[in-house]
């Protein structure tokens, strides 16, 4: 199918117009039951001699020729402007962020995005007009996941048909490895006081205020600061400097990579939701020190994308 | 599916208007309690949908059907035929309302609307309800594009513009199906009768009946002649033939088979066509005497001349005829003495007074010509008159009628001149049927209706064969000329026939009767012949079915390539801003004048050079061009005065006379 998609339309790549070529129509089977039914309006014209029944019967069998024509053109000329999702862990749908857009002067009512195994997405798009959307897309696998096909598909008007258009191949998003494993984190236990602190307990001792960095929770903000000087503001627990971890994959339990790949990010989650400090071990990767949401996007990109052919990723 | 509370409502909705509309037609045919029935479950289905309530549980939905079954049952016998059937549809799809959940419940009940339609044509095709199940046609796909709408909810209006933009597009096709699409002869399966009396000739006559019709306006047929018309002292429609006569009341002759007796013709020949109205009756009513008979149902001529069908009328049907009015001597000279035995028949005993009359007329006359025209005397002379109230007859009708009331119509007269001839030996009976009839000149027909129905005798006279005899024409000479009505005596009670009326509101019936007429005659009955007479106007000689295929198929791709170029039209459509149709207005005036805009050229620029070659029309191009720009480029949102550029548009146009 793929073959023969690529042999007839050419590789995919956006922004995608979706021609009328592209376009391929079957009745549903309501249509079917519709063309049943007409069908037998038809017997009942011809049984009985009634050229009004019959004429009915006529009106009713070209509504629906006419419905394919509309549900046809309802989806040719529609463009596809961009496909991008945020990464997710495996097992979790990626929402992935369709543009669309109507090229003519026609509203494109009813439009249905689907990935192959996920739900549809329903939406209208008024003439001229650009609307994003987001489709679910499931997440199988750790690391490079290619959206293998979108179908964009439109049932409008009356449901008797459905057209749709295949898109193959033309988004890509990350998942990170799922969260797993139950195996205790390896603590460093060095602490600038030589303290062992329960997790959590970091939280409560208030060290001071530094400049907002980038990926730092909003929880962390100092909101009372930003309303005084209009300055953004993180707050900084002395607990957190005194916890921190090394996470290296060589000294991970786990019966293979991708289990040890698990827990590493069943770590990383954990020591980001503790405000600890962490660094992650992988060979060929180093990520030093750090914290908050943006170190932890990093270290569990890095999972991801360990072992993968091209692992340059622009972060 | 996931649907908003607002969505479920808008279905919910469609679908009330959708089986409403279908019903509506057959509230004035079914039991009222149907209409209760269905009235009441759409009014709840509505509250429960505002209210957002749950629906009935499946104990009351599942109780409903079955009593509306044994309803149905017990109003009808049978769940067979039209009405039975559309009553039980009509109450399924009420009880189906109440369990309306998904979208394919409310879709089933939208299809279920056009079977109501459907069940409501096959009972009724007339012209005046054309424009309701146009609408309806309309209301019920707008319930189906309504309801079968993913998304959002669409305003009514635009839902209703939508679907009928489809409608229009669909029509062209639905009639390139209509023309072309194979008719086929005859039922597939035999159709439950109507259970609907309809006026018309019975198969007996008491005296009084025919008045009962005569004040009826309901059309019998409709006739066009093809050139000749006969006079209207020629044009009797001959119906049933009654010869069994008990005292009372006269009837026809059932599954008894006499031979014919051949009949010779004179004078002109006339072909025309009868558009016969359903009366649930096997008869054909033809202009005395017809020679030949053309039509979908088999015709035959039974031996008293009358012509009968393989089935009744249940529908309107139309037969092309041919007829002499006129007999020549020099038929069989003998009569078949069973007929003879069959038409001489009176009952023993009954109208004592009659047959001593007859005794003595006949002692007087023994020629039966003379006689004859004994008793045509004895009517015109001894104080009988016409009337259609008259009094009510004793059980020996015709004594009383003779001695007594001496008042009646032409049933009367039929009845009590052909007793006298059988009691004279002669052989005679009462032909029943229509005379007259109005000329539609608008539709080029006569219109026949029940008040042109008539009752004659028919003699047998040696030598002559059977004669038609009328002695209403000698009692009111003009019933014939003019119709019933208009031969009575005009202090009668007031009429309330149409043609009585002003001339206006008599053209205002006629054009209506003329449409009503090419719409039974072109639409309705377009059949398999017509299908051929058509195709053969086309130039197609000798069409068949494959002939069909080919131009059906032709149709259908015309009808793709045209739909295809009109949907893609419409999706770039000519642009609607009224101010670049001024301003193309603008450019058009100044290029009569000589000045013609660039391509390339924008407004302000081409008014600079519109006011160098013409300067005297400066101040208005200026402010044409000035609002234009300010409306168009430099402020857009603002709402532009478009009717003071409209005149700033106009005022350049007419700065200029042509020379």
């Amino acid at each position: 199918m793929r073959a023969w998609s690529l042999r007839r339309h050419g590789p995919d790549r956006l922004p995608l117009s979706i021609v009328r070529r592209r376009v391929y129509i079957l009745p549903t089977s309501f249509g079917v039951f519709y063309g049943a039914i007409v069908f037998g309006m038809l017997l009942a014209g011809l049984n009985y001699n009634n050229n009004l029944a019959l004429a009915l019967t006529f009106v009713l069998a070209a509504v629906a020729v006419v419905a394919m024509h509309y549900c046809h053109r309802n989806l040719a000329g529609v463009q596809l402007r961009a496909l991008e999702a945020e990464p997710v862990f495996v097992g979790q749908s990626a929402m992935l962020r369709v543009e669309l857009l109507s090229t003519s002067a026609l509203d494109r009512l009813d439009l249905e995005i689907r990935a192959d195994d996920s739900e549809s997405v329903c939406v209208s798009v008024p003439a001229r007009e650009r609307l994003a959307c987001a489709v679910p897309v499931r997440a199988h696998r750790r690391g490079r996941n290619r959206v293998a096909r979108l179908a964009l598909e439109t049932r409008f008007p009356l449901r008797l048909f459905r057209a749709w258009a295949w898109v193959y191949d033309c988004a890509e998003f990350i998942a990170y490895p799922k969260p797993g494993g139950s195996a205790p984190p390896p603590l460093a236990a060095t602490s600038a006081t030589g303290q062992h602190d329960a997790p959590g307990r970091g939280e409560e001792d208030f060290a001071g205020l530094r400049d907002y960095q980038k990926g730092d929770s909003p929880r962390r903000v100092s909101w009372k600061a930003f309303a005084r000087t209009d300055q953004l503001l993180a707050k900084e627990y002395s607990g957190a400097a005194r916890r921190w971890l090394v996470l290296d994959l060589n000294h991970t339990p786990g019966a293979d990579l991708e289990e040890r790949l698990c827990q590493l990010a069943r770590w990383v989650v954990d020591a980001e939701g503790a405000a600890a400090a962490y660094a992650l071990d992988l060979p060929g990767t180093h990520l030093a020190l750090g914290t908050g949401a943006a170190h932890e996007r990093r270290c569990l990109l890095a999972l991801a994308l360990h072992g993968e052919p091209s692992a340059t990723v622009t972060l | 599916m996931n649907t908003a509370p607002r969505t479920a409502l808008d279905r919910v909705r469609w679908t009330l208007v959708a089986v409403g509309a279908g019903y509506l037609p057959h509230a004035f045919h079914l039991p009222l309690w149907v209409s209760g029935v269905v009235l009441a479950t759409g009014l709840w289905r509505l509250s429960i949908a505002l209210r957002q309530r749950p629906l009935p549980g499946r104990i009351v939905r599942s109780s409903g059907a079955v009593l509306a079954l044994i309803a149905v049952l017990a109003n009808y016998r049978t769940i067979n035929g039209l009405e039975a059937g559309s009553a039980l549809l009509a109450l399924m799809a009420a009880l189906k309302l109440l369990e309306t959940r998904a979208l394919r419940d409310h879709v089933l009940l939208v299809l279920i609307g056009f079977f109501l339609l459907l069940a409501a044509m096959l009972r009724d095709q007339g012209l005046w309800l054309l424009p309701y199940y146009a609408l309806v046609t309309w209301l019920g796909l707008t319930a189906l594009f309504a309801v079968t709408r993913a998304e959002d909810v669409m305003p009514w209006r635009r839902a209703l513009a939508m679907s009928g933009r489809m409608l229009l597009y669909a029509l062209p096709l639905a009639a390139v199906l209509f023309l072309l699409f194979p008719r086929v002869p005859g039922p597939f399966w035999a159709l439950p009768n109507s259970t609907q009396a309809r006026s018309g000739l019975g198969d007996e006559m008491n005296p009084g009946e025919i008045s009962d019709l005569t004040l009826s306006d309901a059309p019998a047929f409709r006739a066009r002649f093809h050139g000749a018309v006969p006079p209207p002292i020629e044009r009797y429609w001959r119906g049933p033939v009654l010869h069994d006569f008990d005292g009372y009341t006269w009837r026809r002759t059932r599954g008894q088979f006499y031979p014919t007796q051949p009949l010779a013709f004179t004078g002109p020949r006339y072909s025309y066509r009868v558009m016969l109205e359903a009366n649930n009756r096997p008869w054909l009513f033809a202009l005395d005497h017809p020679v030949q008979w053309l039509g979908d149902d088999t015709v035959t001529q039974a031996f008293d001349y009358q012509l009968l069908l393989s089935r009744p009328v249940t529908e309107a049907q139309s037969f092309e005829l041919t007829s002499y009015t006129r007999t020549a001597p020099g038929g069989e000279t003998d009569l078949a003495q069973s007929l003879r035995r069959r038409d001489i028949r009176l009952p023993e005993g009954r109208n004592p007074r009659t047959r001593t009359l007859a005794a003595e007329l006949r002692a007087r006359f023994p020629d039966d010509r003379a006689y004859v025209r004994a008793v045509l005397d004895l009517f015109a002379g001894q104080g009988f008159a016409y009337t259609l109230t008259p009094p009510r007859l004793e059980t020996d009708a015709i004594d009383d009628f003779m001695f007594n009331t001496r008042r009646g119509f032409c049933g009367h007269y039929a009845s009590a001149f052909t007793v006298l001839m059988r009691l004279a030996g002669i052989p005679a009976r009462v032909v029943t049927g229509y005379q007259g009839g109005i000329y539609n000149r608008l539709g080029d027909y006569w219109y026949v209706s029940q008040a042109d129905a008539h009752a004659w005798s028919e003699i047998w006279l040696r030598g002559a064969g059977w004669q038609r005899v009328d002695p209403t024409a000698v009692v009111a000479p003009d019933r014939l000329e003019r119709g019933a009505e208009d031969s009575l005596a005009a202090g009668r009670a007031a009429s309330e026939r149409w043609f009585d009326s002003a001339e206006w509101l008599q053209n205002i019936r006629f054009a209506w009767d003329a449409a009503n007429t090419w719409w039974r005659d072109r639409v309705l009955d377009f059949d398999r012949f017509k299908q051929r007479a058509l195709l053969e106007w086309l130039g197609l000689p000798d069409p068949d079915w494959h002939t069909l295929a080919i131009l059906l198929g032709l149709g259908f791709t015309v009808f793709l390539l045209w739909i295809t170029l009109a949907l893609r039209r419409d999706m770039t459509p000519r642009n609607r801003d009224p101010l670049v149709g001024l301003y193309q207005r603008f450019c058009k005036a100044a290029a009569r004048r000589g000045v013609e805009r660039r391509p390339d050229e924008g407004p302000v620029d081409f008014a600079q050079r519109l006011k160098l070659s013409l300067p005297a029309a400066a101040p208005v191009v200026d402010a044409f061009i000035g609002s234009f720009v300010r409306a168009r480029y430099l402020a857009p949102d603002e709402s532009s005065d478009i009717e003071e550029i409209t005149r700033l548009a106009r005022a350049f146009e007419k700065s200029w006379t042509p020379r």
